[in-house]
């Protein structure tokens, strides 16, 4: 690609995100501007701004990558995203949201938890768990966008990793939620309209839908010829799901299914999203923006990935000008499935697709990190420090303040844990907040015989199978990890099969769920305030 | 039958395409049906 032309799109890209970012700083006048956006934001930069904040770099090109390899049954994240994060969290989650986060004046996930329940302990052990786990996802989201930008750029990975924190700090520090919320909306309807294209052209490419559909579910021989360990592990075509009870239908079904579908409703980053607009008539509308963009996005990401195949496959067909045929996408790619996306676009499609696309990732990868560092900042500075120190002092400068040092860690974090490790942060943020969070957050909501006790031990017992299942259990996670190979002399503690291939999320949240409801029955400490 | 599997060699892919059509039209009648719903003075 062009580097020049495209460093020319990047820094108008960048003039409009500061300048965005600029709007929200001149917005921006108290607490509830910076935390909330005034309670007060646009249904469609709700929508948008939920929807960016959602999808990251690695929902595209990673979850893409892994279409491409294992084929169209992930698909069933599509529905789950949109069935699970978009109708279940605004119509279950969403307006009971709302209106208790303005009956308790909370400005943050912590505070909300915090307040609810009456216990400012809880507020504080609800901003540990976010100031301790979320910067491993940053730093995961932060790394892949400097090495986005380092690749397409050209340039040294410290200075791409420098400069990209750099943007994002500026408009988030100084715009606070106005800020971050103004360019989401920028960056999702970039999102949309860039995988838009990229689906119609695609097929298109293909000869259209039927036709790309036939030709790729007629390529299913060629995984046990050529990839026989996949076919091993369950894959059985592109176009199928995987063989039953197979280790790629147990990865496919709790790992991406429902680890990551049912994950995305506790995430403390999304949830406060719901706080931001003034009436339920903006959370009815935004659920109608919201779906349309997942859909698009992510749906797309899926297919192309998938569909990829055929490209690469069919070269005799005189697709690939010169080039090698006859591949698979995880061939042509060398084996690294994050690149098969790039690839075929670049490979297949017109430049200015790549151009689109280019900016498309970026502005998913820095939609994302904006919204985990302002909610890091609103945590470290308005949760932690003022929390814990009782003192009434500026939360917008206590926030500002906290959003510098999450950053910082998330730079150090990037450059300081294996790569190994940073692999897992995405995996480890998702889980641990559904199990943690995500029974308390229901009965925050629903349920008023909830005793701060249970809301504890549900926390608690919610973290640590998490945690436990993450370094002895699951096997993508405790082999990397190393700590049970250190201990026990193997990657898994249990071998027997399906067990390395179980999400924790399967024990985990009912774990957290019966810890509930059984420690406020035990302990009925119940929660001062009352919910409509 | 063809139409409904799109070309597609497995009925639960082809179910995974068509249910996430299906979800978001359901996400699309509950915005519009609701489209000026709750916008009360005390922001109900």
């Amino acid at each position: 690609m062009d580097s020049l032309y495209f460093a020319i799109c990047v820094v108008i890209y960048l003039g409009m995100v500061i300048y965005l970012g600029y709007r929200g700083y001149r917005n921006t006048g108290n607490r509830k501007d910076y935390m909330l956006a005034g309670r007060s934001a646009h249904p469609f930069v709700m929508a948008m701004s939920y929807g960016a904040a959602f999808i990251s770099t690695s929902a595209i090109v990673g979850f893409g990558g892994i279409a491409g390899t294992f084929g169209m049954g992930i698909m069933w994240l599509t529905f789950m995203n949109i069935a699970v994060g978009i109708l279940a969290a605004f119509a279950i989650f969403g307006h009971r949201t709302r209106e208790i986060g303005q009956l308790y004046n909370a400005h943050t996930f912590p505070e909300f938890i915090g307040k609810r329940f009456g216990s400012r302990g809880l507020r504080i052990f609800c901003a540990l768990v976010i100031f301790i786990f979320m910067p491993l996802y940053s730093s995961v989201v932060l790394i892949g966008g400097a090495r986005f930008l380092q690749e397409m750029l050209n340039i040294d990975y410290s200075w791409a990793l420098l400069i990209f924190a750099a943007v994002v700090a500026l408009y988030v520090t100084f715009g606070g939620m106005k800020g971050v919320m103004y360019v989401d909306a920028m960056m999702g309807t970039i999102m949309i309209v860039g995988m838009l294209i990229l689906l119609i052209m695609s097929y298109w490419k293909l000869g259209g839908v039927f036709e790309a559909h036939r030709e790729l579910s007629e390529m299913a021989h060629l995984v046990p010829e050529r990839l026989p360990e996949m076919a091993a592990a369950g894959h059985v075509g592109w176009t199928a799901m995987p063989e039953f009870n197979s280790e790629w239908w147990w990865t496919l079904v709790s790992s991406i299914m429902l680890g990551v579908g049912i994950g995305a409703l506790a995430q403390p980053q999304l949830a406060v999203r719901f706080m931001t607009v003034k009436s339920s008539k903006e959370l009815y509308r935004a659920t109608l923006i919201g779906s349309v963009f997942i859909l698009l996005v992510v749906g797309s990401a899926y297919m192309v990935g998938a569909l990829s195949n055929v490209f690469f496959y069919y070269g005799d067909k005189g697709m690939l000008s010169g080039l090698a045929s006859g591949q698979l996408a995880i061939e042509a790619a060398g084996g690294n499935k994050d690149l098969i996306i790039p690839l075929f676009i670049n490979r297949a499609l017109p430049k200015f697709i790549l151009y689109a696309f280019s900016l498309t990732l970026l502005s998913a990868a820095m939609s994302t990190l904006s919204s985990l560092f302002h909610v890091m900042g609103s945590t470290i500075g308005n949760d932690l420090f003022l929390g814990m120190n009782k003192k009434s002092g500026s939360s917008v400068l206590a926030a500002r303040c906290g959003v510098i040092t999450g950053i910082v860690i998330s730079i150090l974090l990037g450059f300081v844990l294996p790569p190994g490790f940073i692999a897992r942060g995405t995996a480890i943020f998702f889980g641990v907040c559904a199990a943690a969070f995500l029974p308390a957050y229901f009965a925050a909501l629903y349920w008023e015989k909830a005793s701060r006790f249970g809301v504890y031990l549900s926390m608690g017992c919610g973290i640590g199978v998490s945690l436990f299942g993450l370094f002895f259990l699951h096997r993508s996670e405790s082999a990397p990890l190393g700590i049970c190979q250190m201990i026990f002399g193997r990657t898994e503690l249990v071998s027997t099969f399906p067990w390395p291939f179980v999400d924790m999320v399967i024990y985990s949240l009912p774990v957290s769920a019966i810890a509930l409801v059984a420690g406020s029955y035990l302990v009925k400490n119940k929660a001062k305030g009352k919910i409509k | 039958m063809n139409f409904f599997l799109l070309g597609l060699d497995d009925i639960w892919v082809a179910l995974a395409v068509w249910a996430s059509l299906a979800v978001t039209l359901c996400c699309i009648i509950y915005g519009a049906v609701n489209w000026n719903h709750g916008g009360g003075k005390d922001g109900e």
